[in-house]
């Protein structure tokens, strides 16, 4: 066998060479590797997002579709069985007593009924269903409720979705205003701040807890607002601790506009 | 001045890690702050060999003690970058069992004043392994965060490219300087400054990144 004549000179400089270009290749291949993983991650996450927004816009439209249909009934069946009910008693003076009573029935059908389907809303617009609900709870006496509105909003045209996404967010925000917020006073307000509409909600109770809310109110707020394109935040007032402001461009408005922007600001 | 490079400039570097390294938000990882104290350590070691050196002492026994300390360090890193306890119950192992071997070695194989081939390669082929190690752990991070911005990542990147590549180097430390040429022993210590330097650079991205995350 012929002594070897390999050059150690060679050989080290080829294994540290390849070592470095394995390690290297290595380091390239696990970068690339982990960032695919994360991306691929932040498309699943982002689709598992928009599978639950849709799934909670479903879940709100089919529950809107069941209040209108249960508070229609209610009007038409419960509702004229019971004014039957009060023309037949009032025919009969030995039950006549019973009157009052029939009638805070007839009122609460009637009022359960509006509340499940706003249809006032359908024939009155906003402006007079908020009033209407201001008028509820001041009569109730629990709370010190106010509504105000620009004069030349007071006709304002709001597609029906969006008004009915409105009403519902503030039914659902006086509701946490009395269930939660021990308030003394709530006000309600829509004016015209340049070209856009604002509408305003506030209380002065304890406003929001910070962080993550745990019941679904919030998440069926924001769920609803998202629906009608729009966005909200919370900012804070001295002596108020929550607002709501949603602006929208004051040009009169068709149906084919409803899926427009529209920002709504909390305080 | 001959070797200006390998002399001044390289050792120069370390403390552009130690510079990043300075401060609270990058000193509450663990793992980064023994790499902070390991390079501490360095520095002190290499002020000591020069000091050696300039008396015309043999600072060679410096390495074989320098090669344990480095080791329990990379083990104490591992430990605390790799949260696992059968990592840090091996760690602890090889801790014990390494700094047996190298006494064995330089009290029976290989003098004091000849380089410690052996440990030193035991050592890289055990540091490379626990990188390994820690990127297959990492490969599916469960913090969404792009491997960049884990800290651990580039210190770990240093140590493997540092390790894995000097790893033939420090087997054939004794042979190269008995057979090759004073040309080629000073072609290689080039090429083992710069993969020092390149690991004190992974080692400041790490420190960097480390800041950021405040």
């Amino acid at each position: 066998m012929p002594a070897a004549s390999d050059n150690i000179f060679v050989l080290l400089s080829l294994s540290i060479g390849g070592a470095f270009l394995l390690i290297v290749s290595f380091i390239i291949i696990q970068v690339r590797n982990q960032n695919r993983l994360l991306r691929q991650k932040k498309k699943l996450d982002e689709a598992e997002i928009v599978h639950q927004k849709d799934l909670l816009h479903t879940v709100i439209r089919s529950q809107e579709e069941d209040r209108r249909r249960i508070g229609q009934n209610l009007h038409d069946d419960v509702g004229s069985d019971l004014a039957v009910l009060k023309m037949q008693i009032s025919g009969n003076p030995g039950i006549a007593a019973n009157m009052p009573l029939i009638e805070r029935v007839i009122e609460s059908v009637r009022t359960i009924s509006h509340q499940l389907s706003p249809q006032m809303l359908t024939f009155l617009g906003l402006y007079e269903v908020l009033e209407d609900l201001c008028e509820n709870l001041a009569a109730g006496g629990q709370i010190h409720a106010t509504f105000e509105c620009d004069e030349q909003l007071i006709r304002y045209a709001w597609p029906e979705s969006v008004a009915l996404a409105l009403y519902r967010v503030i039914q659902e925000l006086v509701a946490n205003t009395l269930k939660h917020a021990q308030a003394t006073r709530l006000e309600i307000g829509i004016c015209l701040e340049g070209d856009i509409i604002v509408v305003n909600y506030r209380d002065n109770g304890k406003g929001l807890q910070p962080g993550p809310q745990k019941g679904m109110g919030m998440a069926n707020i924001v769920s609803r607002l998202e629906m009608i394109g729009a966005t909200w935040e919370q900012l804070e007032e001295p002596g108020y601790r929550m607002q709501i402001r949603i602006l929208r461009p004051s040009s009169p408005i068709t149906g084919e506009e409803e899926g427009k922007t529209l920002q709504i600001n909390a305080r | 001045m001959k070797h200006v490079y390998v002399i001044f400039i390289v050792p120069a570097t370390l403390l552009i890690p130690l510079a990043a390294a300075t401060g609270k938000s990058v000193l509450r990882f663990r793992p980064l702050r023994v790499i902070y104290v390991y390079l501490l350590f360095v520095v002190s070691i290499e002020i000591l060999s020069r000091v050696v050196g300039a008396r015309g002492i043999n600072n060679l026994p410096l390495l074989h003690i320098y090669t344990i300390i480095e080791f329990l360090f990379m083990m104490c890193f591992f430990m605390l970058a790799i949260p696992n306890q059968a990592i840090s119950r091996l760690a602890l192992w090889l801790m014990a069992g390494f700094t047996l071997c190298c006494i064995f070695d330089f009290s029976f194989i290989q003098h004091m004043n000849q380089f410690n081939t052996y440990p030193r390669t035991l050592a890289a082929l055990i540091i490379s392994g626990f990188c390994m190690y820690f990127f297959y752990t990492n490969a599916a991070p469960e913090e969404e965060k792009p491997w960049a911005h884990n800290p651990l990542n580039w210190v770990v990147t240093g140590l493997l490219v540092y390790f894995g590549s000097s790893f033939f180097h420090f087997a054939f430390q004794n042979v190269l300087f008995q057979k090759a040429s004073l040309t080629v022993n000073y072609f290689f210590a080039y090429l083992h400054a710069t993969l020092v330097m390149v690991m004190y650079f992974f080692f400041t991205a790490g420190f960097i990144y480390a800041r950021r995350q405040r």
